[in-house]
């Protein structure tokens, strides 16, 4: 995947896996330690990598140089201190454990002897037919006939052009925008015949009237509803 | 249903089938119990060792294949050209599927170090794995394992037929 200076490797855990055993050392505090430059050195010659690649080996390069920080200086070793580098050591032999496994598998695959199951589905005779007294003969006229039968284009469907709830409120605040004063509801809703168109209108005015863009009020019961753009009424406030 | 009937109707309920049948399926069919089928299963397939066909088991799953020493001929006669391009990231999340069976995606990742997205998809797209249900884990990860056809390909009738993963990890280790 990565081939920087002869080492093809797969991952961080494998380029450190590499350059360990090139140079004959076990998986050990010390081998981590020593490797560490030459690990930051690959990093640094890696071609261009997606964000999430480039993380996991800087995540490998600071934990090295976190060993390596600790094998320099004279810290006591603490528990945590062993429990880092004995959590590296160990990913690092799974990982080759793996590794053995991976070319194990290659090794049964490469060998050349497969099994192969069945190649084809067996074709299952009908259990029933549906209609048991058809001959072929019967079917190609029936099917002459539906095909006679068949109206030349597609018949015509019609589709009704169904407004929305946002149309309709747009549509009411741009109406009331041109009244001139108060105006009743029932002249608003004149054009409006679909009992649908109704119910949306009436939707459409209890929205606004709960954003506040419009006034609502009646004279005497039973009389008119009066709608007006609230501007309206802050103009004559004004 | 005596055994011998019940090993007859085995093989040839398996001849006939495409898929792996499950052995729940098998005991449904023959109208017997799962233990006595899996009895009779175990029969069957000493019998077929002697034959030019192999009993293969996994995931509780039966199916009848071709003896592997017989892939040559077979692969002469389908005209296969059989591909053994599997990469290295391919092989190494194939070790960890098979030896870890059933496993997430995530738990891939931190054997390897690395994300093993795209091997996943490429696995899953030329069936060497498979889904395995959701893991308990939190937001559910998806659980991976080894297919009947990765059997296949290896050759083997069972899983259990791989060298253990601690004799193959000291083996590497005496080397």
């Amino acid at each position: 995947m990565y081939t920087v200076a002869l080492l093809n490797f797969e991952g961080p855990l494998d380029l450190l896996l590499q350059l360990i055993e090139r140079s004959d050392m076990e998986i050990t505090e010390i081998s981590l330690s020593d490797i560490t430059s030459q690990y930051l050195q690959y990093i640094a010659e890696l071609p261009a990598l997606g964000t999430t690649e480039l993380n996991q080996f800087l995540e490998l390069a600071s934990r090295l140089i976190y060993l390596k920080s600790i094998a320099l200086l004279p810290l006591t070793p603490t528990q945590e201190i062993d429990s880092e580098i004995s959590e590296l050591t160990d990913q690092l032999a799974q990982y080759q454990n793996y590794q053995v496994a991976a070319n194990y598998l290659k090794q049964l695959i490469s060998r050349g002897g497969r099994s192969w199951p069945r190649q084809a589905t067996p074709i299952l005779p009908l259990k029933k037919l549906p209609m048991p007294n058809v001959n072929t003969k019967q079917l190609q006229e029936y099917f002459t006939k539906v095909m006679a039968n068949l109206p030349e284009s597609p018949p015509e469907t019609t589709y009704s052009q169904e407004i929305t709830l946002t149309e309709m409120s747009n549509y009411l605040s741009s109406w009331l925008a041109k009244q001139s004063k108060p105006t009743p509801l029932t002249i608003f809703l004149q054009p409006f015949k679909k009992r649908q168109e109704l119910i949306v209108s009436f939707m459409a005015l209890l929205e606004l009237i709960r954003l506040g863009d419009i006034i609502v009020s009646q004279e005497k019961i039973f009389g008119d509803i009066l709608v007006m753009d609230s501007r309206y009424l802050a103009g004559r406030a004004a | 249903m005596t055994k011998v009937n019940l090993i007859k109707s085995l093989e040839a309920l398996l001849f006939v089938a495409s898929e792996p049948l499950k052995l729940s399926q098998l005991a449904h069919t023959l109208e017997a119990a799962e233990e006595d089928i899996a009895n009779a299963l175990d029969t069957l397939k000493e019998k077929l060792k002697t034959s030019g066909l192999r009993l293969m088991q996994s995931d509780n799953s039966y199916q009848l294949v071709t003896a592997p020493d017989l892939a040559p001929m077979i692969e002469r006669f389908l005209g296969n050209q059989v591909r053994n391009d599997l990469s290295r990231p391919a092989l190494e999340t194939l070790a960890i599927i098979v030896y870890r069976q059933p496993v997430t995606k995530m738990q891939i990742d931190e054997v390897r170090g690395i994300s093993s997205d795209q091997t996943i998809r490429n696995l899953l797209l030329r069936d060497l794995i498979a889904e395995a249900g959701y893991s308990n884990e939190p937001g559910k990860p998806v659980l991976y394992r080894p297919s009947h056809r990765l059997l296949h390909h290896l050759g083997l009738t069972s899983f259990d037929e791989l060298t253990s993963f601690e004799n193959l990890s000291e083996s590497s280790n005496e080397d």
